[in-house]
C-alpha cells in the first residue's frame, strides 16, 4: 500500500485536473462562440447548422439555451444558440445584444473611427492603435450625429451611406468620414437594422476597476484596431479572442464586451 | 548499495518508524557488484516526458479562452492563481526542509515526522498548483510573449512532468542514492522558478492584492 500513494498522489491530481477542466468547459460562456467566423447574432435562427463552428471544448451545447444571458459574454450569442423553433428568443435576444448600425471610418489624422447606433443612442470610439483614444457618447438622429467625451464634442452628418463631421478635442479638431459597416452581416441577412453585430468592445467594469482600460474596433476586413491602457499608460492592444472576447496582456487575461449604446 | 555511508554522507533518507523498509534497502536490494540490477527509470523518465511534452502541446494548440472556473473570495482569477501559487511555494519550501532533515543534512534534527511532513506537503502543493495550471493550460495556454511567459510556460509543463517522473520514482527501491534528491531538486526548482515567474511578478508588479 505505501508504494500505492504517491501513485494516488498522482491519480488525485489528474481526477481534480479533469473536474476542473471539465467546469471550466462548462464556464466559458459558449454563447460567444459564433463569433469567431465574424458570424453576426443576426436573426437567422433558420440557419442552426453553421452557428456552432467553434464548439470544440466540450461545451455542452444545453448550457446556453439553459440560462441565456446569464454570463454577461453570452448575451453576444442571441440567436444562433436558440433552435429555429424559437424565434422569439432569437428575436429578443438582438433586441439586447445588437445595434442597428455601425459607422466605421477615419480621422483626418489617420485614427480610426466607430460609432455604434441603436434606438437613436450612439457610442463612439475612436483610437489609433497607438497611444490615443477616445470614448463618445450621445445620439444619432435624424442624420445628425451629435456626441461628446472627456474634453471632445464630435457633430457630423449622414447623407446616404456616409457619414462625415468633425471631432474637437480641447482645442484640436479633426474631421471625419466614416461608412456603413455591413461586413458583420452573414450572407442572407439585411444589411443594417436590429441584427448587426456591435462593432466596439471595450473591456468590462470589473477588470476597469483592475487599473486595465481597453478598447477595440471590430474593423470591417475582419481585423482589430483598439488600445489597452494600464494606469494611463497606452499600449497597443493585442487582438481580442472573437471566440470569448479577451486577450492576454502581460499575462494578464483581459475580458471584454460589446458596447451596447444604452445599455448600461 | 552497501556504501550507503561514505564520507559520513547519507544516501537514504533516515525513515525511523520504517525499520523494515529499511531492511529492505540494505539487505534486500542488489548486490553493489550488480549496479545494473538496480530499478529501471525508464517509465518514470518516458511518463514525466510525455507529460511535461503533452501539457506544452495542449498549451500551444488549444485556444486559449480566457476563462476558466473562478474560486469565489478572490477578485479575479489571477489573484487565486497568485496565492494557490503562494500556497504551493511555501509548502514546497517546507518540502526542501523536511527533505533536509530526512536526509540528515539539518545537523542532528530528523525528527521521526520528517517523513509525513514531506509526504503531506507535497500532496498538498501539488494539488494546490492543480487549478493553477488547468487555469494556466486552459484559459491562457503556453505563450512566449516575453522571457517570463515563456520561462513560466517551460517550467509548468516540466514541472508537472518531472512531479510525475518523481511519483513514480519513489514507489521503486534500490535507487541510486542521487536519484531521489536529484529529482526532487528538480521538482522543488521547477515550482520555485514558476513562482518566481508568476506570484512574484505579480506582487511586484501589481503591488499585493487578494
Amino acid at each position: 500500500m505505501k508504494r500505492l500513494t504517491p501513485l494516488l498522489t498522482l491519480l488525485s491530481g489528474a481526477v481534480t485536473a479533469a473536474v476542473l477542466f471539465t467546469m471550466s468547459a462548462q464556464a466559458s460562456p459558449p454563447g460567444t462562440q459564433p463569433a469567431a467566423d465574424g458570424a453576426p447574432p443576426a436573426a437567422a435562427p433558420a440557419e442552426p447548422a453553421d452557428v456552432e463552428p467553434d464548439a470544440d471544448d466540450d461545451v455542452d451545447p444545453a448550457a446556453p439555451g439553459d440560462e441565456p444571458g446569464d454570463i454577461d459574454a453570452d448575451a453576444r450569442r442571441p440567436a444562433g444558440t436558440s433552435p429555429p423553433t424559437e424565434p422569439d428568443s432569437s428575436s429578443g435576444g438582438t433586441e439586447v445584444n445588437s445595434v442597428e448600425q455601425n459607422w466605421i471610418g477615419e480621422l483626418e489624422n489617420g485614427a480610426t473611427i466607430a460609432i455604434t447606433v441603436k434606438n437613436g443612442k450612439a457610442e463612439a470610439y475612436v483610437c489609433d492603435g497607438r497611444s490615443m483614444e477616445l470614448w463618445l457618447s450621445g445620439t444619432v438622429r435624424d442624420g445628425k450625429i451629435e456626441l461628446t467625451g472627456k474634453d471632445a464634442k464630435l457633430t457630423g452628418v449622414i447623407r446616404g451611406d456616409r457619414a462625415s463631421g468633425e471631432m474637437v478635442v480641447g482645442v484640436r479638431r479633426w474631421k471625419f468620414t466614416a461608412r456603413p459597416d455591413d461586413t458583420a452581416v452573414d450572407d442572407a441577412v439585411v444589411k443594417s437594422g436590429p441584427g448587426t453585430a456591435p462593432a466596439i468592445y471595450r473591456v468590462t467594469e470589473a477588470t476597469r476597476k483592475g487599473g486595465y482600460d481597453g478598447g477595440w474596433i471590430m474593423l470591417p476586413d475582419g481585423t482589430q484596431i483598439g488600445i489597452v491602457t494600464w494606469n494611463g499608460k497606452p499600449i497597443p492592444a493585442p487582438p481580442l479572442d472573437p471566440a470569448f472576447n479577451s486577450t492576454v496582456v502581460d499575462g494578464v487575461t483581459l475580458v471584454a464586451e460589446p458596447v451596447i449604446p444604452g445599455g448600461r | 548499495m552497501s556504501q550507503h555511508r561514505h564520507g559520513g554522507t547519507r544516501t537514504v533518507p533516515r525513515r525511523a518508524a520504517e525499520p523494515t523498509v529499511e531492511v529492505m534497502r540494505d539487505f534486500g536490494g542488489p548486490a553493489p557488484s550488480a549496479p545494473r540490477q538496480r530499478p529501471s527509470l525508464l517509465v518514470p523518465l518516458v511518463v514525466g516526458a510525455g507529460v511535461a511534452v503533452a501539457l506544452g502541446v495542449y498549451g500551444r494548440t488549444h485556444t486559449p479562452t480566457g476563462i476558466a472556473v473562478n474560486v469565489a473570495g478572490f477578485s479575479s482569477p489571477l489573484t487565486v492563481k497568485v496565492w494557490l501559487g503562494t500556497g504551493a511555494a511555501f509548502f514546497a519550501v517546507i518540502q526542501l526542509l523536511s527533505a533536509l532533515s530526512m536526509w540528515g543534512r539539518l545537523g542532528g534534527f530528523s525528527p521521526s515526522w520528517a517523513g509525513a511532513a514531506h509526504r503531506w506537503s507535497g500532496r498538498i502543493a501539488f494539488l494546490l498548483t492543480v487549478p493553477v495550471a488547468v487555469h494556466c493550460l486552459y484559459a491562457l495556454g503556453f505563450a512566449d510573449y516575453d522571457t517570463r511567459t515563456l520561462l513560466h510556460s517551460l517550467l509548468g509543463c516540466f514541472f508537472f512532468g518531472v512531479f510525475a517522473t518523481k511519483m513514480l520514482t519513489l514507489p521503486k527501491r534500490g535507487l541510486a542514492g542521487w536519484v531521489l534528491p536529484t529529482v526532487g531538486g528538480l521538482v522543488f526548482v521547477a515550482l520555485i522558478g514558476i513562482f518566481l515567474t508568476s506570484s512574484v511578478w505579480y506582487f511586484t508588479t501589481f503591488g499585493v492584492q487578494f
